[in-house]
């Protein structure tokens, strides 16, 4: 009985991976980059260059890592770090990240979890550069939150809205722990669960 | 003799290529300006003459371009560019203006813009452009299913007292102890949801028109509601930044 639960248990955390690995390589994120860099090669083919590279680090990293429970924190930080380099030669002053993570050496988190809630902030809010969206990340005990201020578009873009639900999940059953949403007036909050090493 | 053109775009990359490669397909194009959401978009198309044709992103920094259409009269054609089709303009390409797929190439930008001078002559079917905004607007909802148990009920929309959250879950209330988990999102039954008959008074709060009992004045320049049929302890409160669209669509 206990093994066949344990059975089911894989399998349904197989089907999460799977769902999620779709939610993850999003389409837009990979053809707006590419339209920001058929523009780039035009105007500085040094900058052009180098968002090539960091552009395929994100992919590669998402393909190496997607069946992996558990990575460390420090590659996640490096791999959201590239993302947002890039995110922000796109939407420039619009979207402001502050990210201030020590214990990098010291924690375990779930590949790509950071960056589909990063992005999960990106899709739901509106920036300008009268008011830029800023999205803050900071690592609290066994922890990483990642929080924003409210700016709610009036219409929400098609979306799957699969992302955090997903992330809930994956948390649950790689985990056992509560991925914590705090979702006020003002401020949308997540609590990422770490594992210590 | 030139011809003006108006880019919205919210990145600045993106318009600054799209700039580009006009300039190198037709150098009496003249681009007018670049706008980066729907409410500048909208600021300018009501304050300005129209230019001859409009480039138009999907996906704007304050939401979608398809709002710029509710807010304001457009008689240009339009030509939309788009990372990705999830909206299946390609129907839309069948019978005007165009749309194109980024990384916007040259050759496809140069199509679109031949294909409009070919029909600048004549007049644009505005049908044609109000069908496209039809077609891409959720239809209006007009019942749910939902599962109570081993059950399952579909409720019309007009039977809705209100769509709440509670403890992070979504609920609809459609009478006393009558409360039952819906599996959609406020922000998804917001957009499929008819916005003459219901209102978002806060996050988490939809309520409809016939339910509301009173209205009275709160703390802080809110309202407080009285629902029908409402038994939760909850107090339902129109938020701050509400309150003013809210007394709009009360006195509409």
């Amino acid at each position: 009985m206990a093994r066949l639960s344990e059975q089911l248990l894989r399998e349904e955390n197989l089907n999460y991976k799977y769902r999620d690995l779709k939610a993850q390589v999003n389409p837009h994120f990979l053809f707006n980059s590419l339209n920001t860099l058929s523009e780039l090669v035009y105007m500085d083919a040094k900058m052009a260059d180098n968002y090539i590279q960091q552009l395929s680090a994100i992919y590669r990293y998402i393909l190496e890592n997607e069946d992996r429970d558990l990575i460390p924190l420090k590659d996640e930080l490096d791999f959201i770090s590239q993302y947002i380099t890039l995110q922000k030669v796109r939407d420039q002053d619009k979207f402001i990240i502050d990210m201030d993570v020590n214990e990098t050496d010291k924690f375990k988190v779930i590949p790509v979890s950071l960056q589909i809630l990063v992005e999960n902030a990106i899709k739901h809010s509106t920036m300008s550069r009268e008011q830029p969206l800023v999205v803050t990340i900071r690592q609290i005990d066994d922890y990483i939150m990642i929080s924003n201020r409210i700016q709610r578009k009036s219409i929400l873009a098609v979306s799957t809205q699969k992302g955090l639900s997903n992330l809930k999940e994956r948390v649950r059953l790689i985990m056992q722990r509560e991925l914590i949403i705090i979702d006020n007036e003002d401020q949308f909050i997540v609590k990422l669960p770490l594992i210590r090493l | 003799m030139t011809m003006q053109v108006l880019i919205i775009e919210d990145e600045q990359l993106a318009a600054q290529r799209l700039s580009r490669l006009i300039r190198e397909i037709d150098q009496n194009i003249e681009v007018m300006a670049v706008i980066e959401s729907v409410e500048g978009a909208t600021n300018w198309l009501l304050s300005r003459p129209h230019p001859a044709l409009i480039f138009m992103d999907v996906q704007l920094e304050d939401g979608l371009c398809f709002e710029i259409f509710e807010r304001c009269t457009i008689k240009t054609p339009v030509i939309f560019t788009t990372a990705y089709d999830e909206y299946s303009l390609k129907a839309f390409k069948v019978n005007s203006v165009d749309y194109l797929l980024k990384p916007i190439s040259v050759e496809e930008l140069s199509h679109a813009i031949e294909k409009f001078k070919s029909i600048h002559h004549h007049q644009i079917d505005l049908t044609r452009i109000e069908s496209l905004i039809n077609q891409l607007q959720p239809k209006v909802k007009e019942r749910f299913l939902i599962k109570i148990g081993d059950h399952y009920r579909s409720v019309p929309v007009t039977a809705i007292n209100c769509v709440f959250i509670k403890e992070r879950c979504n609920f609809i209330s459609i009478g006393k102890q009558k409360n039952y988990a819906i599996d959609l999102s406020l922000d998804r039954i917001e957009e499929k949801i008819d916005p003459r008959l219901f209102f978002r008074i806060s996050r988490n709060y939809i309520i409809r028109y016939d339910a509301i009992r009173d209205i009275i004045a709160y703390s802080s320049s809110r309202l407080k509601i009285i629902l029908l049929d409402w038994d939760e302890k909850d107090e339902i409160v129109v938020r701050r930044e509400r309150v003013a669209e809210f007394k709009g669509w009360m006195d509409r």
